[in-house]
C-alpha cells in the first residue's frame, strides 16, 4: 500500500450506504461490449470522476444511470431504490437524477429562470424561491431574465448546473461538462463547479476523457477501458499506484524499468527502488518523468535522443545501450542538448508501482 | 464596417459595383420602355381594353371573386395545418399501427398532382358537397400532406439533446412536445409554413377547371367579353402579388414578434 501521506488531500469516502450503486451492469452494441459487468458505488456527497479514452463506455454508463438507455443486464440503485434491474426500468423523468449534458442542451427559447424551473414540480409553491436559491448558488443571481444566447460559455455552463441541481436530485451526472470551453476557462469553470457541487452537498458522477481533470476534480477516480472499470480509487492511488499498465499510462506518462524483486524492493539498473507490492522475481517498475533526474556525465549509461519543450519543464528522452528508453524532465533553464551523455537517477520518495515482467 | 459573411469591397471593387448598378438600371429602363412601346404598338394600351377595370360593376365582380379566393385559401390553409399536424404526429408516433397508415396517406396525396385531385373530387363529389368544398378539400389533401412533412422535419430538427434534457428534468412525453419541441420547431418551420400558404393561395386558381367562381375564372370571363387577356392577366397578377406580399409581411412581423428568444442551438455554442 501507499504511504499514508498520499491520501491527506482527500478524506476517505464516508462508509455510509451508497447513494448510487451499479451492480454487474452490461450493455452490448452489436459486436461491441460497451459495458462489461460494471460495478460501482458512490457515497453521499462524493464526486466520482469517470475517465477513459473515447469509446471506452463511460458515456454509455452515464446514460444508463440517467435512464436514457436500458442496459442489457445488471442493476442500478439510486437514492436507495432500484431504478434499473432485470424487471425494473424507471423512466428518466422519474429517476430523480440530474444531468448536465455535454452540449448543455439549454432550452434556447426560454430564459434562464424558466430553464431552471422546469425540473421543479408544478404544484411546488416554493418554486420561484428555489430558482433564486440555485441561481444564487451558482453565482448567476440577477440573470434569471436573460436568454441562453445572451450568456457567455461559462455562464451557460452554470445555468445547466443550476437546472440539474434545482430539484435536489439524489445524483447529479455530468457528461464531459467542460469540453466545450477553452482551456483557461475550463479550469476556472471546473473549480467553480466542484465548489458548487460540494456546497450543495450533491452526490455527483462526472465523465471526462481528460485525466488531469479527473485527478484534480474527483474525490475518487474510476478509470474505464473497453467497457470495464480498471481501477476505482482516490486520485493519488490511481496515479501513483495503478493496478494495470493501462491505468499507469492513461493517467500520465510512464516508463517501465526491468528489475528483480526481493521483498518490498526491486533491484534495477538505476539502483534499488522501493515498490508497492512485495514479491520475488523479475518485474517491471513504473517511473514517471518527474521521478527521473539526469546529469551530464561522460561515464553515464544513457544518451539524450530527443527533447520536448513543455514550458516550465523540458522533457528528455534518454536511450540506453540495451535499446530501452526512459523519459525525464529538467527545468526549462537547463535543458540538455541532443547527444549529451547522461547519468540517470530516480527521485523516489514513495514506493513505486510494480508489474509482472 | 465589417461582416463575417463577405469581404467588404475595396475602392476598385466599389467602382466596379457602381458601374454594374448603372448598367443594370439602364438595361431595365430600356426593357420597360420596349415593353410599353410594344404594348402600345399592338393596341394593348387602348382605353377600351382597360375599360372594365374602371367600371364599377366589373370592379365589384373582381373584388367579390378576390374575396371568394381568399375564403377558399383561408379555409384550405387552416384545414391543411390541422391535417398536417394530425398526420405529422401520426408519422412521429411510437406505435407502428399509427405510423404506417399516416405515412401511406401523406405519401399518396403528396405524389398526386393537385389539379387532378381537385378535378377528381369535383367530378365525384361536387353534387354532394358543392364546388367550394371540392376545391378546399383538394387543396387541403395536397398542402396538408406537404405540411405534415414540414412539421415532421421541424420537430426532428430540434437537437436530440433537448429531448433527453427534458426527460432528465422529469418532463413526460406530452410536456416535452408542448413545452420544448413545438416552440422551437415552430420557429424553424415558420418560413416553410408561410411559403406553403402562398402556394395554397395561388393554387386556388385551379378552381378554374371545376369551374368555380374565384378570381381567375371571373378574370377569364371578363377577358372573353372584352378580348383583353393581357390587361386582365396584369390586373390579376397585381392582385395576387398584393395579397401574397401582405402574407409575407405578416410572416416577417410574426417572426420578429417571436424574436427575442431567437437563440438557436448553434448560437448557443458560438456564444461562448
Amino acid at each position: 500500500m501507499a504511504s499514508p501521506e498520499l491520501s491527506t488531500r482527500h478524506a476517505a469516502p464516508l462508509r455510509t450506504a451508497p447513494v448510487l450503486e451499479l451492480c454487474d451492469l452490461s450493455k452490448r452494441f452489436g459486436d461491441v461490449l460497451a459495458l462489461d459487468r460494471v460495478s460501482l458505488q458512490v457515497s453521499a456527497a462524493e464526486l466520482l470522476a469517470v475517465v477513459g479514452p473515447s469509446g471506452c463506455g463511460k458515456s454509455t454508463m452515464l446514460r444508463a444511470v440517467a435512464g436514457l438507455l436500458a442496459a442489457d443486464s445488471g442493476e442500478i440503485w439510486a437514492g436507495g431504490r432500484q431504478v434499473a434491474g432485470p424487471r425494473t426500468f424507471v423512466p428518466p423523468e422519474r429517476r430523480n437524477v440530474g444531468v448536465v449534458f455535454q452540449d448543455l442542451a439549454l432550452f434556447p427559447h426560454l430564459d434562464v429562470a424558466s430553464n431552471v424551473v422546469f425540473g421543479l414540480r408544478r404544484r411546488d409553491r416554493g418554486r420561484q424561491q428555489r430558482v433564486r436559491e440555485v441561481l444564487d448558488l451558482v453565482g448567476l443571481d440577477g440573470l434569471g431574465q436573460r436568454f441562453p444566447h445572451e450568456l457567455s460559455g461559462g455562464e451557460q455552463q452554470r445555468v445547466a448546473l443550476a437546472r440539474a441541481l434545482a430539484p435536489d436530485p439524489a445524483v447529479v451526472l455530468l457528461d464531459e461538462p467542460f469540453s466545450h470551453l477553452d482551456r483557461n476557462l475550463r479550469t476556472l469553470v471546473r473549480e467553480h463547479t466542484v465548489q458548487v457541487l460540494h456546497a450543495a452537498g450533491a452526490t455527483g458522477v462526472f465523465v471526462t476523457h481528460d485525466q488531469e481533470e479527473a485527478l484534480a476534480a474527483g474525490d475518487r477516480v474510476a478509470v474505464m477501458h473497453a467497457g470495464r472499470l480498471e481501477q476505482v480509487d482516490v486520485p493519488e492511488q490511481v496515479f501513483h499506484n495503478p493496478t494495470s499498465r493501462f491505468v499507469a499510462t492513461f493517467l500520465g506518462e510512464a516508463d517501465f524499468v526491468r528489475g528483480e524483486r526481493v521483498g518490498d524492493r526491486a533491484h534495477t539498473a538505476f539502483g534499488t527502488l522501493p515498490v508497492t507490492t512485495p514479491g520475488v522475481g523479475p518485474c517491471q517498475v513504473m517511473l514517471r518523468p518527474h521521478e527521473v533526474a539526469m546529469e551530464p556525465a561522460d561515464s553515464g549509461s544513457g544518451v539524450v535522443v530527443r527533447t520536448e519543450f513543455r514550458g516550465a519543464l523540458v522533457l528528455h528522452h534518454v536511450r540506453f545501450a540495451d535499446g530501452s528508453t526512459l523519459r525525464g524532465v529538467r527545468p526549462h533553464s537547463s535543458p540538455l542538448a541532443i547527444g549529451t551523455r547522461v547519468r540517470v537517477r530516480p527521485l523516489v520518495d514513495h514506493p513505486l508501482a510494480v508489474f509482472a515482467a | 464596417m465589417s461582416s463575417v459573411l463577405f469581404d467588404v469591397p475595396g475602392p476598385e471593387g466599389l467602382r466596379r459595383q457602381r458601374r454594374a448598378s448603372v448598367i443594370t438600371i439602364v438595361v431595365l429602363v430600356l426593357l420597360a420602355a420596349l415593353t410599353l412601346y410594344k404594348l402600345q404598338a399592338e393596341g394593348q394600351l387602348d382605353g377600351e381594353l382597360w375599360e372594365p377595370f374602371v367600371t364599377p360593376i366589373y370592379i365589384q365582380a373582381l373584388l367579390e371573386a378576390a374575396l371568394t379566393t381568399l375564403q377558399v385559401a383561408v379555409v384550405a390553409i387552416a384545414l391543411s395545418v390541422l391535417f398536417g399536424a394530425l398526420f405529422a404526429s401520426g408519422r412521429l408516433s411510437d406505435h407502428a399501427w399509427l405510423r404506417w397508415p399516416a405515412t401511406v396517406v401523406v405519401e399518396f396525396f403528396r405524389a398526386v398532382p393537385v389539379l387532378m385531385m381537385i378535378l377528381a373530387i369535383s367530378l365525384i363529389y361536387s353534387e354532394v358537397i358543392g364546388k367550394f368544398w371540392s376545391l378546399v378539400i383538394g387543396l387541403t389533401l395536397y398542402n396538408g400532406s406537404v405540411l405534415a412533412e414540414v412539421f415532421r422535419a421541424g420537430i426532428n430538427a430540434v437537437p436530440r439533446g433537448q429531448l433527453e434534457a427534458s426527460y432528465a428534468l422529469g418532463l413526460h412525453k406530452g410536456q416535452v412536445m408542448q413545452l420544448i419541441l413545438l416552440p422551437q420547431a415552430v420557429k424553424i418551420m415558420l418560413p416553410a409554413i408561410i411559403s406553403q400558404s402562398v402556394v395554397t393561395l395561388k393554387d386556388t386558381s385551379l378552381g378554374y377547371v371545376i369551374p368555380y367562381e374565384e378570381l381567375t375564372n371571373v378574370g377569364r370571363a371578363i377577358s372573353i367579353e372584352f378580348t383583353n387577356i393581357l390587361p386582365v392577366a396584369i390586373v390579376l397578377a397585381a392582385m395576387f402579388i398584393a395579397v401574397n406580399y401582405s402574407l409575407s409581411r405578416f410572416a416577417t412581423w410574426l417572426e420578429q414578434r417571436m424574436g427575442r428568444a431567437t437563440g438557436s442551438q448553434a448560437e448557443l455554442n458560438v456564444g461562448a
